[in-house]
């Protein structure tokens, strides 16, 4: 066996995560830095170009709302949910479950601290719209702990069905990756031209990325904690995991790693008291009437401008002007009645229902600080798949946790099925797996199964590999008067950061146009 | 001439009437316009079938099949799980305004979006005639719904699930019952895609 540098890199990244490489790689300078934010530098409204309506409150409309305001345009919000921010959403007492036939009211305690985040929840330093329009709307920010290493990993089918700490995970997966790795260097199976000095330092950077002995082999490290007080004794590492039940347990490859995605790198940043308060922020800086529960029916254009008509207060509605900034979820197109083009009207029927669930929960005892858990997610290989420790509220009686996020069609199906009490029970039953006592601690709970929540009906919206090569292109072009907008059509669904992006596209777009009009 | 075309397309662009006055829907079935769409037209991208133009009998049916568990139960019936918790929540009031509704507002005639072959479809359709009509205009006293509201997506959803077991299976279904057992004669989906295929051409040829 020999190890080249990119099969050294492979190996950092399926033991170290995606960001060791990711740092060697900037360090090598592989990859480009985050560009700046391009000024939008948009033309002043003129009298022939003025008029504009948005369709959709979600965090896109709102930020095209926001810039084309100040440009002189006369914005006009059109928003079919009964509140502004569209996955934007965070739910406190008193609050409705707009769920599609099955609608709640959020039995959480009177209590600001006491809030769930149900769609975005953390800002990575790296997302610079997002965080340019926190700073813009005054929107107070605090530090969110996403990875714990003393939260867990639980895979109800290894190591006894017991949860383990990350930590403990961790330090064992990267000691056996780094005894291969030693073994394999000290018999020189390396095709990089290294000199023996430079071998020497290399296992010294193994040794160091796994604890391992001076003989170059793992026997535990106390970076998983110890057997008896640190404090009071000399720290006794646990012994390591059975390797081959390590290897065999589904939740090794992935879970460790999931917080060294770039998106989920820390440190992380949410709003202080809510995501919404970015809605919030928008919405007390706009101007632009903002219509809610008025759901669109129909888009037309011309060569002279764009009529909407719309449902509000019982009875159809006419919205004229010049031009039109589309946020609806593209899957619902195929129901309004339109004159997009044809070409046009195939590509947002590309956008297929993506599916997200979550699930919070008032626990009357923060029962995982006495585990010394501050923040961060625990995994499991059951449906609930994550629990998450709330960032703020430490030593208070009280918190939200989030008790169940879920990906994919299969688990989504399963709960999406249920009602919400039933949900509520699984996120129970799972928890008590991971936490004794679990289910006696909670209060209340709501249920998000986002490809269910009226006027949205998906989250994270999925197109092919064909038809990205084919329409995405496509989707970030005007058609005529008409812009799309929102994370659907971003690399980033799902992700507000993607949402303003295809904002800065269609506003771009938008402006060379407007040029080109008035010249 | 290549200027007097691109004319002609400016012009013909520009002379493109907004859309007809709507008759409003009721605020109690505004969720259902959520998945049905405008005027309950039927959208694709969320699998719910255009609404408009169908009778109230076999709507009030299909109500009933959802609420009693013999549609939406199965569990590769994963659209057909979205309607349960909606068709509980229909009462007999909203009922009656959707059947109105249904039959008073317009949508567009489904175009056609399937391929199949039309002839072989036609010879496949016969044995449809019988229940649902030479023209699929339906027929009350068979409950065998008309087919030439429904988007050609839609039937052969439908098809594929009826042949499939995922509808028509359970037990007090009699109308599904009949028909998983009518669809057996097909042989496999291409055929179910020449059928429904024929079925819009029924209705371009009633059209014209």
């Amino acid at each position: 066996m020999y190890l080249s540098r990119r099969h050294f890199l492979n190996l950092l990244a399926a033991t170290g995560g995606s960001s060791l490489v990711y740092n060697a790689s900037l360090a090598m300078d592989f990859i480009h830095k985050e560009p700046a934010l391009p000024s939008l530098d948009l033309p002043p409204a003129s009298n022939s170009n003025k008029s504009v309506v948005i369709l959709g409150a979600g965090i896109a409309g709102l930020a095209t709302a926001y810039e084309l305001e100040r440009a002189g345009y006369s914005c006009t919000l059109l928003e079919a949910s009964h509140r502004a921010g569209g996955r934007n959403l965070t739910v406190r007492h008193g609050d409705l479950i707009d769920e599609l036939g099955q609608p709640s009211v959020c039995q959480f305690d009177d209590n600001p601290d006491l809030y769930m985040n149900c769609g975005p929840a953390r800002l990575p330093g790296h997302h610079r719209r997002i965080l340019h329009y926190c700073k813009k709307l005054k929107v107070p920010l605090q530090v969110f702990a996403n990875s714990n290493r003393l939260a867990y990993i639980h895979d109800d089918k290894r190591f006894g069905g017991k949860p383990i700490r990350i930590g403990e995970h961790m330090a064992d997966g990267r000691g056996f990756v780094a005894e291969l790795a030693y073994k394999s260097l000290s018999a020189n199976h390396l095709e990089a031209p290294l000199s023996e000095e430079d071998i020497e330092k290399f296992k010294g950077f193994v040794m160091a990325f796994g604890n391992l002995k001076e003989t170059g082999s793992y026997q535990g490290s106390e970076r998983a904690g110890s057997t008896a007080d640190r404090m009071l004794h000399h720290p006794i590492p646990k012994l390591p995991k059975n390797l081959s039940e390590f290897v065999n347990s589904n939740m090794t490859s992935f879970l460790q790693f999931m917080t060294e995605a770039y998106d989920w790198g820390e440190p992380l940043l949410t709003p202080v008291g809510g995501m919404d308060n970015i809605v919030k922020g928008f919405v007390r800086e706009i101007a632009s009437p903002i219509k809610l529960k008025a759901q669109v029916k129909s888009i037309y254009q011309n060569d002279a401008g764009v009529e909407v008509d719309y449902m509000h207060g019982g009875k159809m509605q006419k919205l004229k002007a010049d031009y039109c900034f589309n946020n609806i979820p593209a899957h619902f197109m195929g129901g309004i009645m339109n004159n997009l083009s044809t070409e046009y009207q195939r590509a947002l029927n590309s956008l297929k229902r993506g599916k997200l669930f979550k699930i919070g929960l008032q626990m009357k005892k923060r029962f995982w600080e006495d585990e010394g858990i501050y923040g961060g997610i625990s995994y499991t290989s059951l449906p609930s798949s994550q629990l998450w420790y709330p960032s703020n509220g430490i030593f208070s009686e009280k918190g939200i946790m989030l008790g169940a996020y879920v990906w994919g069609n299969e688990g989504n199906e399963y709960f999406e099925r249920m009602t919400p009490a039933e949900r509520i029970q699984i996120a129970a039953e799972n928890g008590e797996k991971i936490h004794k006592n679990y289910a006696n601690y909670i209060e209340a709970g709501v249920t998000i199964p986002w490809s269910r929540m009226n006027h949205m009906m998906g989250c994270g919206s999925q197109m092919s590999d064909e038809d990205r090569e084919k329409y995405f292109g496509l989707l970030q072009q005007p058609d005529g008067r008409h812009y799309m907008i929102g994370d659907q059509i971003s690399y980033h669904s799902g992700w507000q950061e993607g949402a303003l992006a295809s904002v800065e596209t269609a506003l771009i777009a938008f402006g060379k146009h407007s040029i080109e009009q008035g010249g | 001439m290549r200027i007097l075309v691109l004319l002609l397309i400016a012009c013909s662009f520009s002379h493109v009437s907004f859309s007809e006055p709507m008759e409003p829907i009721p605020k109690a079935l505004e969720p259902c316009s959520v998945c049905h769409g405008t005027q309950l037209m039927g959208n694709p991208n969320t699998g719910a079938p255009r609404l408009t133009g169908l009778p109230g009998w076999y709507i009030s049916n299909q109500i009933t099949a959802f609420k009693k568990g013999w549609r939406g139960s199965h569990p590769d019936d994963h659209l057909g799980a979205e309607m349960v918790p909606m068709a509980k929540s229909i009462t007999a009031d909203m009922l009656k305004m959707a059947i109105k509704f249904a039959n008073t507002a317009s949508s567009p005639i489904p175009q056609p979006t399937l391929h199949g072959d039309v002839s072989r479809g036609k010879k496949l359709y016969s044995q449809c005639a019988a229940c649902h009509g030479e023209n699929a205009q339906g027929n009350k006293a068979l409950s065998a719904p008309p087919l030439i509201s429904l988007n050609d997506w839609y039937i052969l959803k439908q098809l594929k699930h009826f042949k499939e077991g995922i509808r028509g299976q359970a037990a007090g279904y009699t109308n599904g019952n009949m028909m998983a057992v009518s669809v057996q004669n097909l042989p496999d989906e291409a055929a179910m895609t020449d059928l429904a295929t024929y079925i819009t051409h029924i209705k371009t040829e009633k059209e014209n």
